[in-house]
């Protein structure tokens, strides 16, 4: 990789502290259940972020399945907390 | 002759880049907006574009043809599921009572210099309540 290359890659790997950083903040102040599942749900999309940045400047192709599985993963919990507090509200 | 190799690695750090600053731009959004119904607007498309440039990226600097796969793959799952989460959590804020927040800024303010944004609830007329128009009796 060249120079250029490098710093880029930095780059977005700062940027993507930076996402996961405001994130968890939002996630610390919020008020409500659901404010917090939308904030877990950017938390794990930068997750995925993170692995495909990883799989592109280490070179290993494992973590891209680290990826598919966090996309998976957080797509089921967030269709669970949504039916969920649907539920919660419709039986109380 | 152009090094294809470097060029791709050029290209996927760019790539790289841009989705990281739209995941960032999500994150953003968040303290941005008001209720959670625009931060739901607002994350779930910048969120899938972030991760998909993500994978793209990956995709174009990785080079091996099952990685490429993966990848696609990938993108093809987020765009398939973030509609879908974006509206199992809107519909399950609008079924749990959570009321819209807007914020209506008066076209023709008396007081210019003003504040003139408001922020509230939805009132009957369609504007949020404590907001009157100027000259309407209060």
């Amino acid at each position: 990789m060249s120079e250029l290359t490098d710093l880029l890659s930095v780059t977005a790997q700062l940027l993507l502290g930076l996402a996961l950083l405001l994130t968890l903040g939002h996630l610390l102040r919020a008020r409500s259940l659901l404010e917090r599942v939308v904030a877990l749900e950017i938390l794990s999309a930068s997750t995925v972020g993170g692995a495909a940045i990883l799989t592109l400047t280490r070179g290993e192709s494992a973590t891209i399945d680290l990826a598919l599985a966090v996309a998976l993963v957080s797509f089921t919990g967030a269709i669970a907390f949504g039916s969920f507090i649907e539920r919660r509200r419709s039986d109380g | 002759m152009v090094d294809l190799s470097a060029f791709l690695d050029l290209v996927a750090a760019l790539m790289a880049v841009l989705g990281a600053f739209f995941l960032a731009l999500a994150a953003l959004a968040l303290f941005r907006m008001p209720d959670i119904y625009s931060r739901l607007s607002a994350t779930s498309k910048a969120v899938t574009l972030g991760a998909s440039m993500l994978l793209g990226a990956a995709a174009v600097g990785g080079g091996d043809a099952g990685l490429v796969w993966r990848a696609l793959a990938g993108i093809a799952f987020l765009f398939l599921t973030s509609p879908i989460v974006g509206h199992v959590l809107g519909r399950a804020a609008w079924r749990s009572g959570v009321e819209p927040v807007v914020v209506y800024r008066d076209p023709f303010p008396t007081d210019p210099l003003g504040d003139a944004a408001t922020e509230g609830p939805l009132g009957p007329d369609g504007r949020p309540e404590g907001v009157r128009r100027s000259g309407e009796a209060g």
